[in-house]
């Protein structure tokens, strides 16, 4: 059954829209919000739908595509626009042939993310378009809309969302898939637009000045951007989803709604200030529509009152303005501790911190399940930045220290970290001659985000299996010398590989291999039991972090209580255990059956 | 306090962990609503919760909707999933709001021993426990829970219950449909008879009515007795 009217997300809406506007190939690195993009994208049959490598290949492989004649999309989180910067910039210099839009998802209040960034300043510092949806169907309606002002203007455009915006559901009234196949157009060479040496540089940089003069007067006619006469005693200048909250808090003020808001529509801003008595400025993060208007010499009211730090919503836009001051975010009940994700019960990565934890050294982090490691109980990670910083940080700080902190750093990443952007600071690393451990935990997988595919385990976004890369001889032709694989299922062997690499001079890899248990389900063949007689309550067991270990009161002790909902038997708690009072034993196939349909829950004690 | 469920626009927000089904149970009255003939907007919090971590999602249904989420206040209803999660929501509750809790306590950060005190807001007026964990326990479903849950809700809202199930067909495989059908409508007739449901298998009791006055008087006795009999094991 075919329905028009459907309740997409906007990350679905924008698939939708693109699918609906024939794009033919399409790119991504997953990264919260903007993972679904590409996850829709991949079950239509007409577009190509491809996971890069990292941002910056997705980047260049839309911008290929485009290149040859085709209409292609690259989304990415926000951080992930870092990553791809520098084809941004230059492409908005070489100018595109199929339409070419980008698709960037922002996260205020850093949901998941390392940081809170805006990043509509990018559409400012590379000088290309830009369009930001309110909702759903705004969404869907604007990536069209955008490959056609890709086109129009030969640049890329981008499109940028936020996490409300894509996990949201609002209703869409979509069209018809095409019902020719897309196709490109072929590749047309043209030295002064596709080479960018200095002197075509310099003259694309001046097509773009003018591009952006042309898409400024555009923008003044766009049907998106838009004059909603109420009352005037109040008018709001507004983008994107703080739209919704704005018309929410405010329903009788009037509204100037804007969607390309870069370059913004000078003369349409100035007609609206014409027509309302104040101007208020609602968006999120940074003033960047503020600072603009207020350049054009009209009087605002903006980030005095509207808060700068985490996400909006209708409530807290109003009580700002009616305190005249930037309100707090609002949390649920403080009184009620937050419930912090957790590392799930036998993942590989309790056996690595547990042994991490005993060897005493700095540990440089990266960014993946694996950076819960720097919370309770192992407080394993001193350093977090961002995807692939870990060997880097490792090798500066080893320089910084000198001699003494040899043997004594160590750096940890993913395997589809380690690949995204990990690799050329080993090369590094072995090149400047440190001294540094690099632990790889290869879970075969992009766990974080979802399970998504990537070049380490060969599976493509439209699921066809492909070798994947060998990491060991990978890291053997950069040329490291020292490399072991450890089990991580085996804490004594684990941290005694990782003692020898951290005592070997020269730069020491260690890869702890086993799959993450979302992918490959560990067969339940035992599980952790306790002997309460043997049990002296040292809290040895608690140290591996396990949410299957709960706690009790064993007359006066401490006393672990294994949650057999959760336990999956990977021995790491017994292996810990001094008084041998935890102890593996078989479980009956009824057990296991029995667990097919239980929820596994951590359930304590009734408080009421 | 009823009318603040059955007026529109509404806004639930649903509240529990990872891996409580939070965000299909959204999606399903969301696409009942918009199978009603009515306007919807839903938005998740979902970033880092993997399993266990907090989950929740607001659903907002009425005529004339404009953000997809309300903050401090600005809520109708809660449906929770579990109690402290519940809890953690009520500054988001309407003053005539209701927040409709699923008694199961899974301490936030159990690496602690468990606590055997209840933060002051559990008194709170505006909450009605009901004892999904336990029933769906019996019935040997527990993953329905939500489904349970959102028939507790379902009782509430003037959504027609075919709008329900086609939601539920839409949004369910072929294999989960029917234990999570019977669970959906076993809540909806707890909601309508706490008493008949705690004791026993529900099956009895008949399809809720549309407007249903809270049944608050003798639930928590009996919710003790249940409770006792099952000691340690939920489950």
């Amino acid at each position: 059954m075919s329905r028009s009217r459907l309740l997409l997300s906007g990350n679905q809406a924008v698939a939708r829209g693109a699918m609906e506007a024939g794009v033919m190939v399409a790119t991504s690195y997953p990264g919260t919000p903007c993972t679904e993009i590409l996850e829709t994208l991949s079950t239509y049959s007409s577009v190509q739908a491809m996971w890069s490598t990292n941002e910056k290949v997705a980047y260049e492989v839309a911008l290929g595509a485009a290149f040859a004649g085709a209409r292609a999309m690259v989304s990415m989180k926000h951080v992930g626009l870092n990553v791809a910067a520098d084809p941004l910039f230059s492409s908005v210099y070489t100018g595109i042939n199929g339409g070419l839009v980008v698709v960037v998802g922002d996260d205020p209040s850093a949901n998941s993310s390392q940081n809170e960034q805006d990043s509509r300043h990018y559409a400012r510092a590379a000088k290309l378009p830009m369009l930001e949806p309110s909702d759903s169907q705004e969404a869907y309606e604007l990536v069209k809309h955008a490959f056609e002002m890709s086109e129009r203007f030969d640049t890329p455009v981008l499109l940028r969302m936020t996490t409300r915006l894509c996990h949201s559901k609002t209703v869409v009234n979509i069209g018809p898939a095409p019902t020719e196949r897309p196709r490109a157009t072929g590749f047309v060479p043209d030295f002064d637009k596709f080479v960018l040496l200095p002197r075509q540089a310099i003259q694309r940089h001046a097509v773009i000045e003018n591009r952006l003069e042309a898409l400024a007067e555009f923008g003044e006619d766009s049907p998106y951007n838009r004059i909603e006469l109420r009352d005037r005693s109040l008018g709001i200048i507004t983008s994107g989803v703080p739209y919704c909250y704005a018309r929410e808090a405010f329903p009788h003020a009037s509204v100037l709604k804007l969607a390309q808001t870069f370059p913004l529509p000078a003369e349409l801003i100035r007609q609206f200030a014409s027509e309302v008595e104040r101007i208020l400025v609602i968006e999120e993060l940074d003033p960047f529509l503020e600072e603009q208007i207020r350049a054009l010499g009209i009087k605002v009211h903006g980030k005095e009152w509207i808060p700068r730090v985490g996400e909006l919503t209708p409530e807290r836009i109003l009580h700002s303005v009616e305190r005249l001051s930037p309100q707090p975010q609002e949390k649920g009940d403080s009184s009620i501790a937050a419930r912090a994700p957790r590392i799930c019960a036998g993942c590989q990565y309790l056996g690595v911190y547990t042994a991490i934890a005993r060897l005493g050294v700095r540990v440089t982090g990266d960014i993946g399940c694996y950076t819960l490691g720097s919370l309770e109980p192992w407080n394993a990670i001193d350093t977090v930045v961002c995807m692939g910083a870990s060997i880097g940080t490792a090798l500066g700080m080893e320089k910084a220290l000198g001699a003494e902190s040899h043997g004594k750093i160590l750096a940890i990443i993913g395997d589809g970290t380690l690949l995204h952007s990990g690799i050329t600071s080993l090369m590094d690393l072995v090149y400047n001659q440190g001294h540094c451990t690099v632990l790889i935990m290869d879970n075969s997988t992009t766990a974080m985000t979802g399970l998504q595919g990537h070049p380490g385990n060969g599976t493509t976004a439209k699921g066809l299996a492909g070798p994947g890369v060998n990491i060991e001889k990978l890291v053997e032709a950069i040329g490291v010398e020292w490399i072991r694989i450890a089990n991580p299922y085996d804490l004594e062997q684990t941290e005694s590989i990782l003692r020898e690499a951290l005592a070997h001079p020269g730069p020491s890899v260690v890869i702890s291999r086993a799959p993450c248990l979302l992918l490959k389900p560990k067969t339940l063949v035992q599980q952790a039991h306790l002997k309460e007689e043997a049990c002296t309550g040292c809290g040895d067991c608690f140290k591996v972090g396990c949410v299957a270990i709960e706690r009790q009161d064993l007359g006066g002790k401490i006393a672990p209580k294994i949650n057999l909902d959760l336990c999956v038997g990977c021995t790491l708690c017994v292996q810990m255990c001094p008084e041998e009072a935890l102890a593996p034993q078989a479980v009956t196939p009824e057990l296991v059956e029995i667990r097919q349909w239980k929820m596994p829950l951590p359930i304590t004690p009734l408080p009421y | 306090m009823e009318d603040a469920v059955t007026n529109y626009p509404l806004t639930v927000l649903i509240a529990g962990m990872g891996g409580q089904g939070v965000v299909l149970a959204g999606d399903t009255l969301a696409e009942a609503a918009l199978l009603a003939g009515l306007n919807v907007k839903k938005s998740e919090i979902h970033g880092l919760s993997r399993r266990f971590g907090s989950v929740s999602c607001q659903v907002r249904i009425g005529r004339d909707l404009y953000s997809p989420l309300r903050g401090h206040g600005g809520v109708s209803t809660i449906l929770s999933f579990e109690g402290y999660e519940g809890l953690k929501h009520l500054p988001f509750l309407q003053t005539d709001g209701v927040a409709l809790m699923n008694r199961l306590w899974s301490k936030p950060g159990a690496l602690t021993p468990a606590e055997n005190t209840a933060p002051s807001c559990v008194h709170d007026k505006r909450i009605e426990w009901f004892e999904g964990t336990i029933l769906t326990h019996q019935a040997e479903c527990p993953r329905s829970l939500n489904f349970f849950m959102l028939g507790v809700l379902s009782a509430r809202l003037s959504i027609d219950a075919g709008a329900w199930h086609e939601a539920l067909e839409n949004l369910l495989s072929k294999r989960s449909l029917d234990v999570n059908r019977e669970m959906f409508s076993a809540g909806r007739r707890v909601a309508v008879a706490h008493v008949a449901a705690i004791n026993g298998r529900p099956a009895a009791a008949p399809l809720a009515p549309r407007l249903v006055p809270r049944p608050a008087h003798i639930k928590h006795r009996v919710v003790e007795q249940v409770v006792g009999t099952t000691a340690n094991g939920i489950g």
